[in-house]
């Protein structure tokens, strides 16, 4: 099991560094950072001096040596919109966006398992259709169209939730919900069809002539046995929501979290901030990865230790 | 056995399950009666279809939506199952009455550590605490003959064998001591030799436990070694009951008179086998009357109406109005693959196959980002010759390459070592446009007649395929005469060209298969398992008509198959493979008459003879031990961990193939 989880996170560490590369040559070959950060006013000695600050005046390989040190030291530069170290940018907003991903797919994931199971009982019965019904719904809602709308009825006509930014736990409802929705919808569908397949298996037949009672066949062995598609998949829903949809839902309602400040480092051209965003951000992937494989590894010993 | 005196275990009585489905309601079984007394064993017998298996659900509560039992009752020392208001099954389910599944491979939870999956059911039904329950899982696990019970309880279903789990499955069913055990073809999946231990094992069960037993089965074999009682179902009735002996020597129902004799034996002459036209009735719309009336030989006006169950003697009951009446035309002496000499015993006969030194390995890489591949081998040093007009049966249990070597020989496998000569050239390396006219002369019949007809094609284009690929015509219309003609020679309706694949029945698709494989005339087939996927009465109609081809046509047969009794039926000579290698090749009759390799004699002991009393005095030799994985092959003879005979030479030393009279090749250091 260490050889295992050592092996997984040596393979992690190998992908953040093929990243880390893209970064290196994205920024520094294909276009020129000293022309995307300095307003186009800025003069010839302006450029070379910040050139020259930047350390970008100096041969490449120099460079990509400076380049790897600085990673191992999580040192990304300073911010030009904030003017402090950009690291420091990212460990401020990060808790926030963690904090709300958890949030909303805690309470996917805790609606989903049951939803998707009761669904399952009778394919094709009221409690199914209603549950692919309100599943595809779900899914076909884009959301910074329901966030808006969640902000409207909860915020402005009823006046019962603050319309935005963060702070108190009532920030974290309306965010949190416009977020969870797709996932939610993903996750309950995903339950659903793999407990039909899981309660059609001849040993849920076997569990049933052993003369067990309906909630030990149920949770002793069908919903035990889709955790591990169903971890993948809220894993997945994590990742997706950590490199993209919190973005959207930030922006929305104007929370100060990771996805928000990557917007504006956009905007702002600032890209030693969007440097240390990327790079956080892979981490975190790679990271969460290796928990998957060894929370899969240990729901399922089918999957092999070498 | 004696079960008049007293009150009977479990009674079913005018059991009816219906299935409702979108185009109508399906009637499952159609009014079942039965009953089973203390330490009695009864075999109910049916082909697909029959309800054999649904009345063993009925009675474990099983049944689901769509199903239903619609009539008819089934009540377990006189307390009543259907009506059960608690779906539990009244704490009977799992712990007086247990059961055993078919196949052991997706009957256990793989998730669950199978001593957990036993303990289960002791703490459910005996409220046991862990720790006491774990100490009855290894009494349990010694008890059904698991070697080294501790490590196994740890251990998860996939790291067991096929016969290990069937083992796991079994003390999990006698966990509580039940009063009957149900066992659903419980070693259908399983290989012969394998099979024999399973059945032993019950067996013994049976007789410390007091056991009742309810086996499930299309295996007459099975049947007759294990069973008191008897009861055949046909299209969800009883067609016929009575003691083992009594039915198996006068059968009185013409579809029991029809499935005996349709079934080959081991210890038989081989005469051409009877087989019952047709195929079993579709339950959306079962015909009025007897429902075996449409196949039944001597059926006649009166069948219209729908014969009961009546007692004709002691113990025994037909639904048949001319039951006892001979049904089919008696054995005519005619013999079916003619014992002529052997086409390899005539002088100047070249062989139209030989292989010599084959060898297949298959590459695997060891798991993991940075796996390694593998060379696994498959198949090792095996040699044979098939002459023209000839068939040559390919016997072994499952791993011991008798695919591979059938796909070896159609060059849609690479041969790692050896030559494959064909009508004396050399074809082992043959490429492109050399390739594709040998295999003009080769063709293939599959096992599953289901999964190898594109159920999009019609008959007539299925058939016509392998004439459009090799360019003898160049839209199937044009071949539509020729077809008809290769439809008519496999016996299929007249009009069966424009139809679809799900318009016929598992025996005409067969039928179909084989009229592909005969378009291009092939001189060579080779026939994977052509009959193991169809129930008896049809398989019967399938072999005949592979030997009404041989002998019209001359082909020549590759004959893959595990069961040893059809093989003997068809072949002219056998050979017996093991893991990998070829242990013992002869005619048939040198070969079951007097079997010379130790696995050839355990195997042919552990084949059941359809014949209660013959079985009986059959001396069994049932060898411990599992078939290697071929990934993990032993070293010298691949059979020394089994074999009763083996030293140490055996173990280091492979044995090559000699011949110890002609034509009679055996591998073995002892023998």
């Amino acid at each position: 099991m260490a050889i295992f989880i050592l092996r997984r996170i040596a393979q992690g560490l190998l992908v953040i560094l093929g990243v880390s590369l893209v970064v290196f040559v994205a920024t520094r070959l294909i276009g020129d950072p000293v022309k995307v950060m300095l307003p186009l006013s800025a003069t010839d000695t302006q450029r070379a001096a910040f050139e020259h600050q930047l350390g970008l005046d100096l041969s490449l390989p120099r460079q990509l040596v400076d380049y790897v040190g600085s990673l191992i030291r999580f040192d990304f530069g300073d911010s030009l919109w904030q003017r402090r170290p950009a690291m420091e940018v990212v460990f401020e907003r990060l808790p926030n966006t963690l904090l709300l991903i958890t949030c909303s797919l805690g309470c996917a994931i805790m609606l989903a398992l049951p939803l998707g199971a009761i669904a399952a009982l009778r394919p094709g019965g009221i409690a199914d259709r209603v549950t692919v019904f309100g599943g595809l719904f779900g899914l076909s809602l884009p959301q910074f169209w329901l966030g808006l709308l969640l902000i409207l009825v909860f915020a402005v006509i009823f006046k019962v939730l603050p319309t935005s930014g963060g702070g108190s736990l009532a920030h974290y409802v309306l965010p949190a919900v416009t977020l969870g929705i797709p996932s939610l919808a993903r996750l309950m569908m995903l339950a659903r069809s793999s407990m039909i397949d899981e309660l059609n298996q001849q040993y849920i037949r076997t569990a049933r002539a052993k003369g067990l009672d309906f909630r030990q066949v149920m949770i002793g062995h069908a919903l035990r046995n889709i955790l591990s598609a169903f971890i993948t998949l809220a894993g997945w829903e994590f990742i997706s929501g950590l490199a993209g949809y919190t973005v959207v839902v930030e922006t929305v309602f104007a929370w100060p979290g990771l996805g928000l400040t990557a917007l504006q480092a956009i905007q702002r051209s600032d890209l030693f901030l969007l440097q240390a965003i990327v790079f956080t951000v892979a981490v975190l992937i790679v990271a969460i990865n290796v928990g998957l494989d060894v929370a899969q590894k240990l729901i399922d010993p089918r999957i092999n230790l070498a | 056995m004696d079960m008049r005196n007293e009150a009977p275990l479990l009674e079913i009585d005018g059991l009816e399950v219906e299935f409702d489905t979108r185009r109508g309601v399906v009637r499952g079984l159609r009014g079942v009666d039965l009953k089973i007394g203390r330490g009695e064993t009864l075999a109910i017998v049916g082909e697909s279809g029959s309800g054999k298996s649904v009345t063993a659900q009925a009675v474990m509560g099983l049944i689901d939506v769509p199903g239903r039992i619609a009539r008819g009752d089934i009540r377990w020392m006189g307390q009543s199952l259907v009506d059960d208001p608690k779906g539990d099954g009244r704490g009977v389910r799992g712990k007086e009455i247990a059961l055993v599944f078919q196949d052991p491979m997706t009957s256990l939870n793989p998730l669950m550590k199978v001593g957990t999956q036993i303990a289960e059911v002791l703490t459910r039904h005996l409220g046991m605490g862990d720790e006491e329950a774990r100490i009855r899982v290894l009494e349990l696990l010694e008890a059904v003959g698991i070697p080294a019970p501790p490590r196994r309880a740890a251990q998860y279903p996939h790291e067991l064998s096929g016969g290990m789990r069937q083992r796991v499955m079994i003390a999990m069913a006698i966990a509580c001591e039940p009063k009957l055990l149900i066992a659903d073809e419980p070693t259908t999946a399983l290989d012969v030799t394998i099979q024999a231990q399973v059945l032993e094992l019950i067996a013994g069960l049976q007789e410390t436990l007091k056991l009742s037993v309810l086996m499930i089965t299309h295996d007459l074999g099975v049947v007759a070694g294990l069973c008191d009682r008897i009861a055949v179902m046909y299209a969800g009735r009883i067609v016929e009951t009575g003691f083992a002996d009594e039915i198996f020597e006068r059968p009185e129902h013409p579809y029991t008179q029809g499935l005996i004799r349709s079934t080959p034996r081991l210890d038989d002459r081989t005469e051409r086998l009877t087989a019952i036209d047709g195929s079993p009735p579709n339950m959306l719309v079962p015909p009025a009357g007897c429902a075996f009336r449409p196949r039944c030989p001597v059926a006649g006006p009166d069948c219209e109406i729908e014969p009961p169950l009546v007692t004709t003697l002691p113990g025994k009951s037909v639904a048949c109005w001319r039951s006892g009446t001979p049904a089919w035309p008696a054995p005519t002496g005619h013999i079916a693959a003619e014992v002529r000499t052997s086409p390899s015993e005539l002088p100047d006969v070249r062989p139209i196959l030989r292989v010599r030194d084959l060898g297949v390995d298959y590459e695997a890489s060891t798991p993991g980002f940075w796996g390694r591949m593998r060379k696994i081998s498959a198949l090792k040093g095996v040699s044979f010759d098939v002459f023209p007009g000839e068939t040559l049966g390919l016997v072994g249990e499952s791993g011991s390459g008798k695919s591979t070597i059938g796909r070896a020989v159609l060059r849609r496998l690479e041969a790692s070592e050896g030559r494959i000569f064909f009508k004396g050239r050399d074809i082992t390396d043959l490429k492109g446009e050399a390739l594709r006219q040998t295999r003009r002369e080769m063709q293939l019949i599959f096992q599953d007649p289901y999964a190898s007809l594109n159920p999009r094609m019609r008959v007539l284009d299925i058939v016509a395929e392998p004439l459009i690929v090799h360019g003898l015509i160049r839209k199937a219309e044009e071949g539509r005469e020729e077809i008809g003609e290769l439809l008519r020679l496999v016996g299929l309706p007249k009009d069966a060209h424009d139809r679809l694949p799900y318009a016929f029945s598992g025996g005409q698709r067969q039928r179909i298969g084989i009229a592909r494989a005969l378009a291009l005339k092939p001189d060579f087939i080779v026939a994977d398992e052509p009959v193991s996927a169809l129930d008896v009465s049809v398989r019967a109609q399938v072999v005949n008509l592979l030997q009404d081809l041989q002998q019209e046509l001359g082909i020549s047969y590759l004959f893959i198959a595990h069961d040893l009794s059809v093989v003997r039926h068809i072949s002219h000579r056998v050979a017996i493979l093991y893991s990998g290698r070829m242990v013992e090749i002869a005619d048939r009759e040198t070969l079951y008459r007097s079997p010379c390799h130790p696995y050839t004699e355990a195997l042919l002991s552990a084949v059941p003879v359809p014949h209660p009393a013959t079985q009986r005095a059959r001396k069994r030799l049932v060898y411990r031990g599992d078939i290697p994985d071929v990934a993990h092959w032993p070293s010298g003879c691949h059979f020394h961990g089994r074999c009763p005979l083996a030293d140490q030479r055996c173990s280091i030393e492979v044995p090559r193939l000699t011949e110890r009279s002609p034509g009679h090749w055996v591998a073995c250091w002892h023998k």
